[in-house]
C-alpha cells in the first residue's frame, strides 16, 4: 500500500524529528493519485459512501485512542477533542451520508422556449487529483472533514497534515477500514517545503486551512499554475453583546468561544465588545467564571481548558499581552503562563483595551479575552467591522429583530445569535470568511461543491432539423430574429403566442439554402 | 503567589501535616490546604457548641444513610488532631498482619514500620498518664477492671504539659494550652518555618489530573479558585479523600474505590453514681484496656466521656426523663466499647454530588458490641451503679478506608508508592488507605505512613530526606 511504505521511507516515528517528503515521492504520489483518480471515476457514490460508514463505525469503536493521540500532539483538553474533533467529524460524516447523493445528482435545469425541446442539466464531476493541506488546531476533524468532502466526491486526495501534529500513522489506520478509500488518499508529510512541492506537481485544486502569511504563499505558487484555491484563514470575531441579554449564559458562552481549544481556533472569540449598561456586571462574571476553569491537558475528560500546541504561538500571546499592558490595559486575570517550560497559558481577562493595542489588530490564537465597551447599534457595528479580518461573529440580544439586523451588516462569513462558534456545529452550514479570513467554503452543499467541477450538458435529439441560427445567415432570417427580440422582450400579453409564431417562421426559414 | 507547586496538600491532619513537614524539611515547595479555619490555642470556640460548629464538617453531625452512626470529623487547621483525644499507640503485630494479609503490601509489619513509628514519635512530646492524673471516672474504670480480673494499662498520650487544674475535656474543642500535640503545636509550625504555606478555608470540589500537572478546583473563602500542583497529596481524611477521588469520576476503573470503610463503632454506656463522679473534671482519659481476650473478641473499653452536647445526644427521648437525665451529669461515669469493626462499609455519591455512607453491622459485629457492653454492665454492676445505661446511637471518630492500599487496581485504589492506580500524580497516605480496621487507635500509624510517604516522594523527586538531626547540625553551625 502506497501510503504506509511511503510513511516509513519518508517519515521515523519520532514525530519531532520529521523528514519531509522528497521530489521524487511526491511525483510518485501524484502519478499514484492520477490513477486513483482514474479508478475513482468508475465508482458510484455509494461505494464511496460504504468508506464513510465504516469509518464513523470505526472513530465510534477507537474513541479514545483516538483522543490518546490527538491530545498528546495538541495538548488539547480531552473534553475538547471528544466534542470538537471527534464528534465533529462523526457529524460531518452522518450528513455526508444523508446529503452527498442529493447535492451530487445531475441537476436538471429548465430550458427557455428558444431551446424548445431540448433538455439541460449539470454534472458534478471530481476535480481529479485535490490537495489538502490541514493545520494543527484542529488536526482531525480539519483533515478528515476535508478527505471524506474530496473522496466521496470522487477525487483523489494528497493529504499534507501539519508538521506540529502529524499524528503519524493515525489516518493511515482509519483509512485501512476500506481498500479503495486507502487506495485512494495519500498522506505525504513534511513541512512547507514539502507543500510546495506537492504544489509543483499541480493538483486539481488547493484546499489550504492555516494563517494568512501561509495562504499568501501558496496562492502566490498555484496562481503561476493557474491552481484554484480555496483559503480558510485566520480571523478576529467579534462577540457583540448588548445590554438586554441574561448576562450569565452570554458570559458562559463567550468565555467558551473565546477559551475553546485554548482560543487556538480560527472562530475564536478574539474581540468582546459589552454594551455600556451591562459593562461593568458582564467583567464581573467574566472574572469569576474564569476563576472556576480547571486548566489542564492528558486529563480524563475533567479538564475545560488545555495547553497551547506550539510555543511559537504563544510567544504570539506572550507579546500581545506585554504590549497591552504596556499601552495601559487591565489585565484582571492570567496574563502570563501556568509555568515556566509548559505550554499553558492562563485564561486572560483584559479591559481599557484600545485600537493601538497588538491584540486588537493582529489574530491571537490564545487564551485572551479583550472586552471593549460600546453604546449604539451603529456603532458596535461599525468599530466591529474596522478589521482586516472577517471570519464570523456572534450577537447577544433579546430583540430578535435588532439580532438578524445586526448579523445582516456584519462583514463576515458566519454569525451566531445568542450562541457562539455554532454555525459550524451544524454540517449543513457553509464554513468560510470573508477579507483578510480567506474565501471559498467547506462544509455544507456549498462546501461539497467545491470538490466538484460542474459540466453543463444540453441534449436535443438527434434528426433533420436544423437550427436557424447555423449558417446561413439570410436577411430574412436576420429579419425574423430582430422581431423575435422585439415580441421577447417588449411588454405584452402575447408575447409567447408572438415569439411562437415567429419561431415558427425562424423554422421553416431555416430549412430553406441561401 | 507561584502558580505552579511542587506538591499540594489537601488537609492538615495527621497526614498533610506530616507530609507537610518531611517535605518542606527537605526544600520542597509545598501547599497546603484546609476546608476548615484557622485557629490558635487562644482563639479556639469557648463551648462545645460552638466547637461542633466551627471545629468539624457538618456541625459534627454527618450520619450514616440508616442514621444509625454518627461521624466525627475535623474541619480546622489541624484536622482530627484539633479535636481528638491524641492517644498515640503504635498498631500491633496482629492489625499489621492482618494488614499485609489484606493488602499484600510487605512493609505493614513491625521490623519495617519501626523507624517510621521512630521517626515521627521523635516530634512528638509523649506521656503516659499517670495515676495522680486519674479523675473518679478513670478510678471507678480501673476499680472495675480490677474486681472483674480484667487487665489494664495506662495510656499514652501526645501531650506537653497540660498545667495544673485542667478539665482536658475541653480540649476536644482544640486545647487552650498548647499542650496536646496537635499537628497546630507540633509537624505544622515545623512545616511554616521551613516555607509550607497554608490556604484555610480553602474547599477543594474537583481533581483534576493531566499529563504534567494536577489541577484543584475549589472555593476560597467562597470565592472559586484554581490551584497547580507537579504532585497532589489528598490527606482530607477517609470521608474526605474518597469523596474527591469520587468526584474525579475513577470509579469505573478504581472498582474498589468507595469500599472497605470501617470506622470502630463506638457504644457509650453510662453508669449513674450516688455520689458525684464528675467525669468531665480533669484528665479526660487517663486508662486503657490491654486485656489479650479483647483483642480476640475484636473490642477496647475506652475510658471515656463527653461533653453535655454529646451526652444529651445519647439518651433517647426527651421531656421529663431527658431532664432527669441530664440533671444527673455529675452522676455519670462512662465507659464504651470501641469495636473493631468486619463488616466494610461503603463510601458513594448522591446525584447532588453528596457523599452517602453505608455503614452496616454484621452479626460478628454486633456480637462484638454486645459482649463489650456486657462487661462494661458488668463492671458497672460490680461497681453498685444505681442504673445503667447503653445508648444506642453509634458513635464513630475514626474513619478509615475507602481508598485502601494494595497491589492490583481491581481491588485497590492507590500501590505501595502511595499512588493512586493508573494517576501518578495522585497520592494518599491518610487513613482511607487502610485495608482494614486496625482496632487501634489510628493516629500515630497515620503520621508514620505518611512519613514513608513523604520518603516516597522525595526519593522520586530524588532528594534525600533530610533528617531532623542532620538539620540541628545546620543550625548549630
Amino acid at each position: 500500500m502506497s501510503t504506509s511504505t511511503r510513511k516509513s521511507k519518508t517519515a521515523p516515528d519520532d514525530f519531532v524529528a520529521m523528514l519531509e517528503t522528497s521530489e521524487a515521492d511526491t511525483k510518485q504520489i501524484f502519478a499514484d493519485a492520477a490513477k486513483a483518480a482514474e479508478r475513482l471515476r468508475k465508482t458510484t457514490l455509494a461505494t464511496r459512501l460504504e468508506a464513510v460508514k465504516k469509518l464513523v463505525d470505526h472513530i465510534t469503536r477507537n474513541k479514545e485512542e483516538i483522543i490518546d493521540v490527538i491530545t498528546r500532539e495538541t495538548r488539547k483538553s480531552r473534553s475538547d477533542a471528544l466534542i470538537s474533533e471527534l464528534l465533529g467529524v462523526l457529524d460531518n460524516c452522518e450528513w455526508l451520508l444523508h446529503n452527498a447523493k442529493k447535492i451530487l445528482a445531475d441537476k436538471k435545469v429548465s430550458t427557455p422556449i428558444t431551446l424548445l425541446g431540448k433538455k439541460s442539466r449539470i454534472y458534478h464531476e471530481p476535480l481529479g487529483t485535490v490537495l489538502v493541506i490541514a493545520p494543527w488546531n484542529y488536526p482531525f476533524h480539519i483533515g478528515l472533514t476535508s478527505i471524506l468532502a474530496a473522496y466521496v466526491c470522487g477525487n483523489a486526495v494528497v493529504f499534507k497534515p501539519s508538521e506540529i501534529t502529524p499524528m503519524q500513522g493515525l489516518f493511515e489506520k482509519l483509512f485501512n477500514v476500506d481498500p479503495l478509500l486507502e487506495q485512494s488518499v495519500f498522506i505525504a508529510y513534511g513541512t512547507g517545503v514539502t507543500a510546495q512541492r506537492l504544489i509543483d506537481q499541480h493538483p486539481a485544486k488547493i484546499f489550504f486551512t492555516g494563517s494568512a502569511r501561509t495562504g499568501k504563499k501558496i496562492l502566490a505558487q498555484a496562481a503561476d499554475k493557474l491552481i484554484p484555491v480555496d483559503l480558510e484563514l485566520g480571523g478576529k470575531d467579534q462577540a457583540i453583546i448588548f445590554d438586554d441579554v441574561n448576562i450569565q449564559r452570554a458570559a458562559k458562552g463567550v468565555l467558551w468561544g473565546a477559551l475553546t481549544n485554548a482560543g487556538q481556533s480560527c472562530s475564536s472569540v478574539e474581540r468582546i465588545y459589552v454594551q455600556d449598561g451591562i459593562y461593568d456586571q458582564f467583567v464581573q462574571t467574566l472574572q469569576t467564571e474564569i476563576r472556576k476553569l480547571v486548566v489542564n491537558a492528558g486529563d480524563t475528560g475533567n479538564a475545560d481548558m488545555g495547553g497551547m500546541t506550539v510555543d511559537f504561538q504563544l510567544d504570539i500571546v506572550r507579546k500581545q499581552v506585554d504590549d497591552a499592558r504596556a499601552k495601559g490595559a487591565r489585565i484582571l486575570t492570567g496574563g502570563d503562563l501556568l509555568c515556566d517550560n509548559e505550554l499553558f497559558y492562563m485564561p486572560t481577562l483584559l479591559t481599557h483595551v484600545d485600537d493601538s493595542m497588538l491584540v486588537m489588530q493582529q489574530e491571537t490564537f490564545g487564551p485572551l479575552l479583550p472586552v471593549l465597551r460600546f453604546s449604539s447599534e451603529d456603532e458596535v457595528i461599525q468599530l466591529s467591522n474596522a478589521t482586516e479580518f472577517g471570519l464570523s461573529a456572534s450577537v447577544w440580544s433579546k430583540d430578535a429583530a435588532r439580532a438578524e439586523r445586526v448579523a445582516r451588516q456584519l462583514e463576515c462569513g458566519a454569525v451566531s445569535i445568542n450562541n457562539v462558534m455554532l454555525t459550524e456545529g451544524n454540517p449543513g452550514l457553509p464554513f468560510g470568511g470573508t477579507k483578510a479570513s480567506g474565501y471559498g467554503r467547506q462544509k455544507g452543499a456549498e462546501g461539497l461543491l467545491g470538490y466538484t467541477r460542474s459540466k453543463s450538458v444540453l441534449i436535443d435529439g438527434d434528426s433533420a432539423k436544423i437550427e436557424p441560427n447555423w449558417y446561413p445567415y439570410t436577411q430574412q432570417k436576420y429579419n425574423l430574429f430582430s422581431q423575435l427580440i422585439d415580441a421577447l422582450f417588449t411588454a405584452s400579453p402575447w408575447r409567447l403566442l408572438k415569439a411562437a409564431l415567429i419561431g415558427m417562421k425562424l423554422e421553416a426559414e431555416a430549412k430553406k439554402e441561401r | 503567589m507561584k502558580r505552579m507547586h511542587d506538591y499540594i496538600i489537601v488537609g492538615s491532619g495527621a497526614s498533610g501535616s506530616v507530609l507537610a513537614h518531611y517535605l518542606t524539611q527537605a526544600g520542597a515547595d509545598v501547599l497546603m490546604l484546609e476546608a476548615g479555619k484557622r485557629f490558635t490555642a487562644a482563639t479556639f470556640p469557648q463551648n462545645e457548641m460552638d466547637a461542633n460548629a466551627q471545629l468539624m464538617w457538618n456541625g459534627g453531625m454527618d450520619m450514616s444513610r440508616d442514621a444509625a452512626t454518627l461521624f466525627i470529623r475535623g474541619k480546622v487547621l489541624g484536622g482530627g488532631t484539633i479535636i481528638n483525644q491524641c492517644l498515640l499507640d503504635r498498631f500491633d503485630d496482629v492489625a499489621l498482619d492482618d494488614w499485609r494479609t489484606a493488602a499484600g503490601i510487605d512493609f505493614f509489619r513491625n521490623r519495617d514500620m519501626e523507624r517510621h513509628y521512630d521517626a515521627v514519635e521523635s516530634n512528638l512530646s509523649l506521656h503516659y498518664m499517670e495515676k495522680a492524673d486519674w479523675n473518679r471516672n478513670a478510678e471507678l474504670y480501673v476499680e472495675g477492671f480490677e474486681k472483674l480480673g480484667l487487665e489494664w494499662a495506662p495510656l499514652r498520650r501526645g501531650q506537653s504539659d497540660c498545667g495544673k487544674g485542667n478539665d482536658c475535656i475541653v480540649c476536644l474543642g482544640g486545647c487552650p494550652r498548647k499542650s496536646k500535640q496537635s499537628m497546630l503545636e507540633t509537624f505544622l509550625p515545623k512545616a511554616e518555618k521551613n516555607g509550607l504555606k497554608i490556604l484555610s478555608e480553602f474547599e477543594v470540589a474537583e481533581v483534576v489530573h493531566g499529563q504534567q500537572f494536577v489541577t484543584l478546583q475549589g472555593r476560597h473563602q467562597g470565592h472559586p479558585h484554581s490551584l497547580y500542583g507537579r504532585q497532589v497529596i489528598l490527606a482530607a481524611g477517609a470521608l474526605g479523600t474518597t469523596q474527591l477521588l469520587l468526584k474525579a469520576g475513577v470509579q469505573k476503573r478504581l472498582p474498589a474505590l468507595g469500599r472497605n470503610f470501617h470506622c470502630h463503632p463506638q457504644w457509650m454506656t453510662v453508669g449513674f453514681f450516688d455520689e458525684p463522679v464528675d467525669s468531665h473534671k480533669g484528665a479526660f482519659q487517663s486508662v486503657k484496656s490491654t486485656d489479650p481476650r479483647f483483642r480476640d473478641w475484636g473490642f477496647k473499653l475506652e475510658n471515656v466521656f463527653a461533653g453535655p452536647i454529646a451526652m444529651s445526644l445519647l439518651k433517647p427521648g426527651y421531656g421529663f426523663e431527658h431532664q432527669r437525665f441530664m440533671q444527673r451529669y455529675r452522676n455519670m461515669a462512662c465507659i464504651e466499647v470501641a469495636v473493631r469493626d468486619q463488616a466494610a462499609g461503603t463510601l458513594a455519591l448522591s446525584n447532588k454530588g453528596r457523599l452517602v455512607i453505608d455503614k452496616p453491622l454484621s452479626d460478628g459485629d454486633r456480637q462484638r458490641a454486645n459482649r463489650g457492653n456486657q462487661i462494661v454492665h458488668d463492671i458497672f454492676s460490680t461497681l453498685g451503679a444505681r442504673e445503667i445505661m447503653t445508648s444506642p446511637i453509634q458513635i464513630a471518630l475514626h474513619l478509615m478506608g475507602g481508598c485502601s492500599i494494595g497491589t492490583r487496581a481491581s481491588d485497590s485504589v492507590v500501590n505501595e508508592q502511595f499512588q493512586v492506580h493508573g494517576l501518578p500524580r495522585l497520592r494518599i497516605a491518610d487513613s482511607s488507605i487502610f485495608p482494614n480496621a486496625p482496632g487501634i487507635n489510628p493516629s500515630l500509624s497515620i503520621m508514620a505512613l505518611s512519613h514513608r510517604a513523604a520518603e516516597t516522594l522525595l526519593a522520586e523527586a530524588g532528594i534525600a530526606p533530610s533528617t531532623s538531626t542532620t538539620r540541628k547540625q545546620e543550625q548549630q553551625a
